[in-house]
């Protein structure tokens, strides 16, 4: 919201529910540490970047501790480099904090470097039309994305996303 | 920085600039035309007005200027309410918005003289000496004040952001926690445009009104001035009462301007592209 500052923005679940105090605000500084934007509570929207207000949206939606996130194509108006630097720090804030992330996203290589388990989806109708485990290891870093096991999932799922759209 | 400064210099230096060369056009062509002052009095004699009738036109001033802003308080206040009440019920905005549409397009002219006779019965049902001319005039301005408060209110606080509006709802927003938390914030700069209109609509209800009442008497306003002024040929003296209504109406526009800016300073566009 443009009109509150990055910890307001933070807090507006807890302030939803009606709850205020020195509690809330601890966990909204300590989500705002995981994402990285220690230093920036009392900055305005306007005055972020575009990868730093999807971060703090994240942060929002990391606040009240959710066991599941769903992140509808989160990444995609950001730019490359960007990208990436989000896709690690949600890598990370996976593995301290484990909850269950449902990610939609149109990029191939998005897909495999973040999950662990991939759904192609078909375009009208929109079902699943096929399910992929990803055994890649839990611990992922840039070495992860020139790995033959990374190319060949890459491959994978491009096949499949191919077949779902009827494009052989 | 420097050219900032400049420009700042600029847009000082050049109004006044034409000013003076509009004052000095006036005056030659009084001058070389022979005007008779009761046509067109000379600058000299409108400044001479100001400063002799200064005092008594002041008075007056201050009275108009006190139907203005009380009338523009009363519009915020009622105005803003109706737009809440609209905006928690779209069966009342259906409802109900045609009927301020009719009070706003209908003529104010043509209503205030309904409205001096009806507030003259009620004030003197009320026991009050059905002398009140002062709420006849208020109820006029309010009437023009309030719509653009109404309509860019309702306008705005139905303006929020659709992806804001499903997350409240995600997170199980009551509809006050969304109207306040959401809502009202949304529509805030829309809201305080609205005021600004209304602040000169209310200045222009409030004279219209007093030219149709017409109240003599004790307590009157620069519009009777510039009446009476009219009826006595002293067309510097209604010079002088309209370079007060002017600079009155400048004046009400600068400070809801201020006060919009720093309501909004911190994160509207209108109010923080400037420094980037």
């Amino acid at each position: 919201m443009p009109w509150s500052t990055v910890i307001a923005n933070v807090l507006l679940p807890f302030r939803i529910a009606g709850r205020r105090g020195a509690e809330p605000r601890d966990r909204a500084r300590a989500a705002l540490h995981a994402v990285g934007l220690s230093g920036f509570e009392d900055a305005y929207p306007h005055q972020l970047s575009g990868g730093m207000r999807m971060r703090v949206s994240i942060a929002r939606a990391l606040v009240t501790d959710p066991e599941l996130l769903l992140l509808d194509e989160p990444f995609a108006a950001l730019d490359e480099i960007t990208r990436l630097q989000l896709n690690d720090d949600l890598l990370r804030l996976w593995t301290e904090r484990r909850p269950t992330i449902v990610f939609v996203t149109h990029s191939v290589f998005e897909s495999v470097y973040l999950s662990t388990r991939i759904a192609v989806m078909s375009a009208r109708p929109g079902r699943i039309s096929a399910d992929l485990a990803v055994s890649l290891a839990e611990q992922r870093g840039r070495a992860t994305r020139s790995s033959p096991d990374y190319i060949a999932m890459c491959d994978q799922v491009s096949g499949a996303l191919a077949k779902a759209m009827g494009t052989p | 920085m420097n050219r900032h400064g400049t420009y700042l210099w600029l847009r000082i230096a050049a109004p006044v600039v034409v000013g003076a060369l509009f004052i000095g056009l006036w005056a030659t062509i009084v001058w070389y035309f022979a005007l008779k002052p009761y046509v067109l009095p000379r600058p000299v004699d409108v400044a001479q007005s100001l400063w002799n009738d200064g005092r008594s036109l002041m008075g007056s001033l201050l009275f108009t200027l006190g139907v203005t802003l009380a009338a523009l308080a009363a519009a915020v206040l009622i105005g803003g309410l109706i737009a809440i009440l609209f905006s928690l019920s779209r069966l009342i905005e259906i409802s109900f918005f045609p009927y301020v549409v009719i009070l706003q397009v209908t003529p104010l002219i043509a209503i205030a003289p309904l409205l001096i006779i009806w507030v003259h019965v009620l004030t003197a049902a009320a026991g009050g000496g059905g002398d009140h001319p002062m709420i006849a005039l208020l109820v006029c301005a309010w009437i023009v004040a309030f719509f653009p408060i109404v309509a860019n209110t309702t306008a705005g606080l139905n303006s929020a952001d659709r992806n804001l509006i499903a997350l409240f709802r995600l997170y199980g927003a009551s509809r006050w926690r969304t109207l306040w938390l959401l809502r009202m914030p949304t529509a805030l700069p829309y809201f305080l445009t609205g005021v600004r209109i209304s602040g000169g609509l209310a200045l222009i209800g409030a004279v219209a009104a007093e030219f149709v009442a017409g109240t003599g008497g004790a307590e009157t306003g620069l519009a009777y001035r510039i009446l009476e002024a009219q009826y006595r040929l002293m067309t510097a003296r209604l010079f002088a009462a309209l370079i007060l209504l002017s600079l009155t109406g400048v004046v009400i526009y600068l400070m809801l301007d201020f006060i919009s800016r720093q309501l909004l300073r911190r994160w509207h566009e209108s109010a923080t592209a400037e420094e980037e």
